[in-house]
């Protein structure tokens, strides 16, 4: 089983998948009756592309791998941080989801502060000097440059 | 003509003149740090400062911020490998490892001096042959564009390890795929948008380049485990050798030919320009020396830096001597000139001699300037490397985010990144290397626009591939530059 463990061989498999799904999709492509009798149409570089793409990523998978180290590549993929990673990616997609909500300053600041907070920095003598101007200043230059940025949907709300 | 050029060398040394080359270099240096803004964003943000101005003293202000946004571009790739604009993402190659390795100082000012190099030899070049390469630039047709650029993804060979080259070439593809998505501009229908409306535009540059280096990059620290390494003691020295300076001149002399001949060509630019001769020097190193590439080289960094500068200065030959905007930027610079009632072309020698050699002597000051600004600058911005991993993380998560949003304005974009870059942290493991990915997005929309062209010119036929000799020649060093890399590839697996 380790023998087929090789970054060649796992990311042409998955690039495999990408260009078949690309492939898949190729007559999709909407063509008038003129455009199809074209020697050169919109579908005519993706049809290309896709066949290149496919003969390549199995290239890459039943190809000889000679630089390939299983036990090294299982080593190094195990011993990442990968929860960590993954809270990383849930705090830019939160941000991008809260990011008109909550407006550029609130948000932005959330994204710094939680991502300093998930690297284990708890010193915020140091944190707060170095990320807390930020937002403002870019806030500032894009004023000075006429670029409004969102304000946040709470900026908006009537006085109760 | 050395009327001409004495006049430009008066009007460009008057002290409000050099006041506005230096305020354009600081301008454009500090905006082109800021990812997503690039040369276009910042010109176009000065213009309406320039309106004021007479229209050489407008020219000169804007000659100035061009080359500074394009520094500053390099700044942030060599820092954070964060490159904002396409013509400065081969200098992350090994400005990025070179910074890594605890030299930021020498690697900004290998990057400095290297664009000094470039602008200046450059501007000698546009100074002696300008007309001349007017009129042959025009000579190139569609089908030679079609193979030029194909000569430039044949070079994805530059970007992969030894061995590696199966992997470089299919990562190439999968750029042009991507490239693919979108209006197709050529018939108007849309392709791979998946029914959104955020992709009829297609995927953009910045978000792409920002996804597959910056963001990954600060997510594989943020998933590396141990401790954060200690950058090294001179990490503010920009001392380099004089046997570096020994080995760098001829490639910063190569660069500079390389990089204004592609700079020439319309719609070739800065980043074709960069990428070709980051890849004709890997070519041309020694085998001891090759090895070197993709982890710090000095010529794998003073190469695209020397290239892209030069190419900039090569754009303005079509502008100013034809009136044809070669890229985006020159285009914009195009719509200033004609704002000011300047009409660019064959006649602007003879009617405006003083706004065409303003503009050249402007360029060769504006690099002294930029040289001159940057350096003691350097120390300062280099500390940024200094900076503990615990904020490293979070502040390129907020250049990365932050820049690509100000450009779109649309956080559909900003899921797609996050998208992109988890994508491109699983093949960065797996040792498949980004920059061929980037290329072949970049070169993909110029190759199907060319090709599409060239087929159609020719009746529906293939025939141009071998009946011009300028495509011939070109699509043969397209197989030798493959063959090479095949056998390279062979006897690193032999080995």
């Amino acid at each position: 089983m380790n023998r087929l463990l090789s970054g060649a061989r796992i990311g042409g498999a998955a690039l495999l998948l990408l260009f078949l799904g690309y492939a898949w999709l190729i007559p999709k492509i909407p063509l008038d009756f003129f455009a199809a009798e074209e020697a050169f149409n919109a579908r005519s570089l993706p049809w290309v592309l896709a066949a290149v793409g496919i003969l390549l990523s199995l290239g890459l998978m039943l190809g000889p791998d000679s630089r390939s180290d299983p036990q090294a590549l299982l080593l190094q993929l195990k011993e990442q941080k990968w929860s960590r990673g993954a809270v990383f990616i849930a705090l830019m997609l939160g941000y991008a989801w809260v990011l008109e909500g909550l407006g550029f300053i609130v948000a932005t600041l959330l994204l710094l502060f939680g991502g300093c907070l998930l690297m284990g920095e708890r010193r915020w003598h140091f944190l707060l000097p170095a990320a807390l101007p930020l937002p403002f200043l870019l806030a500032l230059l894009m004023w000075l440059l006429g670029i409004q940025l969102p304000y946040g949907s709470w900026w908006y709300l009537p006085d109760v | 003509m050395f009327d001409g050029l004495l006049g430009g060398i008066q009007l460009v040394f008057v002290p409000a003149n050099l006041g506005l080359v230096l305020l354009g270099c600081l301008a454009g240096t500090l905006i082109g740090m800021l990812p997503g803004l690039g040369p276009i964003s910042a010109i176009a943000l000065m213009i309406p400062v320039t309106y004021g101005f007479d229209p050489a003293a407008g020219m000169i202000l804007l000659a100035g911020v061009y080359y500074g946004a394009i520094f500053g571009g390099s700044t942030s790739s060599i820092l954070i490998n964060a490159p904002g604009v396409a013509g400065t993402v081969a200098s992350s190659f090994d400005g990025y490892p070179l910074a890594q390795k605890g030299e930021p100082g020498k690697a900004l000012a290998v990057a400095a001096w290297s664009s000094f190099a470039g602008g200046t030899l450059a501007a000698v070049f546009l100074l002696l042959a300008a007309p001349f390469l007017a009129q042959l630039s025009l000579a190139f047709q569609s089908a030679d564009y079609f193979a030029i650029m194909l000569l430039g993804l044949a070079l994805v060979s530059a970007f992969a390890g030894p061995g590696e080259y199966g992997k470089a070439l299919v990562m190439a593809v999968t750029g042009l795929m991507l490239s693919t998505v979108g209006t197709d501009l050529g018939t108007g229908v849309q392709r791979f948008t998946l029914g959104r409306l955020d992709l009829i535009d297609g995927i953009s540059f910045l978000l792409l380049a920002m996804a597959t280096f910056a963001l990954s990059e600060a997510l594989l620290m943020a998933i590396k485990p141990g401790h954060q390494e200690k950058p090294g003691p001179d990490i503010r020295s920009l001392r380099i050798s004089a046997g570096e300076v020994r080995e760098l001149l001829p490639t910063a002399l190569r660069s500079s030919v390389l990089g204004f001949l592609t700079g020439v060509l319309p719609g070739a630019g800065a980043t074709l320009a960069s990428f070709l001769a980051y890849g004709a020097e890997r070519q041309l190193a020694p085998a001891s020396a090759r090895k070197e590439f993709g982890r710090g080289s000095l010529r794998g960094l003073a190469a695209p830096e020397t290239a892209n500068n030069a190419a900039c200065t090569g754009s303005f030959v079509p502008l100013l001597t034809l009136g044809i905007p070669g890229s985006g930027t020159t285009a914009v610079l195009l719509g200033a000139l004609i704002a000011y009632g300047i009409q660019p072309g064959p006649r602007l020698f003879v009617e405006q001699p003083d706004v065409f050699w303003s503009v050249i002597v402007s360029m060769y000051v504006g690099n002294v300037i930029l040289l001159v600004l940057n350096l003691p600058l350097i120390p300062f911005v280099a500390r940024l490397l200094a900076l503990p991993r615990t904020l490293l993380v979070p502040l390129i998560l907020f250049f990365s985010l932050t820049g690509v949003y100000l450009v779109s304005f649309n956080t559909f974009d900003l899921q797609l990144m996050v998208l992109f870059a988890t994508a491109a942290v699983f093949l960065r493991l797996l040792g498949f290397p980004m920059a061929p990915l980037l290329l072949g997005f970049i070169l993909g929309g110029m190759l199907e626009d060319n090709l599409r062209r060239a087929v159609t010119l020719a009746g529906g036929s293939f025939s141009f591939l071998w009946s011009r000799p300028v495509t011939l020649v070109l699509l043969l060093m397209t197989g030798l530059v493959l063959l090479l890399a095949a056998r390279s590839a062979r006897s690193s697996r032999a080995r």
